[in-house]
This record gives C-alpha cells, sequence and structure tokens, in this order.
C-alpha cells in the first residue's frame, strides 16, 4: 500500500461519519472530499472556508492528518 | 537554520502545547502572505501575532516574479499525471525554499512529492512535522519519551503518523 492510500485508508476509517453526514450539504460534501483526497485547501475552497475554519472542522469531524 | 512554513503547518503547530520548540529547531520560520490569508481563528491568530512579535515568524511578501514562478509551479503539479496537486500557498513555500536555501515545513503530500519529483525542486529541504520532532529530540530539545511527545502531538494536532516514522523519532531520540 502506498502512502497517499494508506493515508485515504486511515481518513477513511477515523472520520465522524455521523459528524459529517450532518452537516449542511456544502460542508458536508467538503468534508467527503477531504476524507478522499486529503487538500485541505480545495476542501476550504468548497466549503467557503480559510484553510483555519476548514482545518477546525477537520478535527471536529475527526479526519486525521495521514503524513 | 532558517524556515518557511505553509498554512496547514503553522496551523497545527499553534495547537500544539509545546511549540515553542519550533522556535528553537529554527532560528526563524517566514510565513508568506498567502499562507497567512488563510489564518482566520483567534488561537491561530494568536499564535502568529505572538511569533511575529517575538521575531520567531516573519511575515514575507513574494515579488511577482516568485508568484509567477509559484503559479507555474501549480500549473505543473496540475497539468502532470504523476504529480499530486499542489496550491498557491505551498507553491510559493517551495519557490521559495529553493531560491533562499530555507527548508519548507508542510504536511501537503502534493508538496512533498513534487520537490522529490521536478529536478529543479530536488535540492529543496522539505520536512513535516514529524521530522521537526524528530530533529528536536536529536539535537535534546525535546527529552522525555518521544512515544508520548509524538502522541500529544498527535492528540492536540489530530495527527496520524506511520509506525516506522515514530521508530526513527525513538531511535534519534536514543543515539542524540
Amino acid at each position: 500500500m502506498n502512502l497517499e492510500e494508506w493515508a485515504r485508508e486511515v481518513r477513511r476509517r477515523m472520520a465522524d461519519w455521523a459528524f459529517i453526514e450532518s452537516q449542511p450539504p456544502r460542508l458536508r460534501e467538503a468534508l467527503k472530499y477531504l476524507v478522499e483526497e486529503g487538500d485541505l485547501y480545495v476542501a476550504a475552497r468548497l466549503a467557503g472556508l480559510s484553510v483555519d475554519e476548514m482545518d477546525e472542522l477537520r478535527v471536529r469531524a475527526n479526519i486525521p492528518i495521514a503524513v | 537554520m532558517m524556515a518557511v512554513a505553509d498554512t496547514c503547518f503553522i496551523i497545527d503547530w499553534a495547537r500544539y502545547t509545546r511549540s515553542r520548540v519550533l522556535f528553537q529547531v529554527f532560528d526563524r520560520v517566514l510565513v508568506p502572505r498567502q499562507v497567512l490569508d488563510e489564518v482566520r481563528r483567534e488561537p491561530t491568530v494568536a499564535f502568529v501575532a505572538e511569533g511575529l512579535a517575538r521575531g520567531h515568524l516573519a511575515y514575507y511578501e513574494p515579488t511577482p516574479d516568485a508568484l509567477r514562478e509559484a503559479d507555474e509551479l501549480v500549473l505543473k503539479s496540475l497539468s502532470t499525471p504523476s504529480l499530486r496537486r499542489v496550491d498557491l500557498p505551498e507553491a510559493v513555500c517551495l519557490v521559495m525554499g529553493r531560491r533562499l536555501g530555507f527548508v519548507v515545513l508542510t504536511e501537503n503530500l502534493g508538496a512533498i512529492a513534487l520537490a522529490r519529483s521536478l529536478d529543479e525542486y530536488r535540492g529543496v529541504e522539505v520536512w513535516r512535522s514529524i521530522d521537526v520532532l524528530r530533529e528536536a529530540f536529536r539535537r535534546r530539545l525535546l527529552t522525555g519519551d518521544p512515544r508520548e511527545e509524538v502522541e500529544r502531538f498527535s492528540r492536540e494536532t489530530k495527527h496520524v503518523f506511520r509506525e516506522e516514522e515514530v521508530e526513527e523519532v525513538v531511535r534519534c531520540s536514543r543515539t542524540s
């Protein structure tokens, strides 16, 4: 398993899916994108947030940075 | 030793209770405008403001020429199937790392892969948080149980590190 595959698997496994599904559509889709791609910058743009604000949402959704 | 940090790295270290060690490992960490633009939350702003006031951090406004090179890097990452995308803040950090010989601090896998893939960036040192922790243990700026410290960082910033990376921190703490 390469680094990207490992990181995606860790994010999928640890994410709080109940929290993610409870979010408004734009935030929910941004969080799902973050789980799949691990790209906080683009996820922030999808959500309409700054990277800093998106990172706070990431922590609440229990999506780890896996590197 | 000097460094330039991208947004995610700054945000994460603002959460870490032993963040001061970053400023013991590096004499100064540059924060480009494109990175600062993404900082909005009060705790992160406070971390950056204190760092700037104490001279640990330094604000940097990239020149149009540097921004043009960073934009070319973004486009290259997007147009090369084997590369993972990088975005402007990380690209600016990579350009500054190459031009100034600074360590680039990032957790972005795209930036890490790009520095390993492109000839003109191969000499740029890219460090992740785990690399800073390892260096801190190697130089005995951090002492105590390295596993506990990595666990603290992971808990406070919501990171997961591969076991072999943690092992390397432990090994460096023993040989320092």
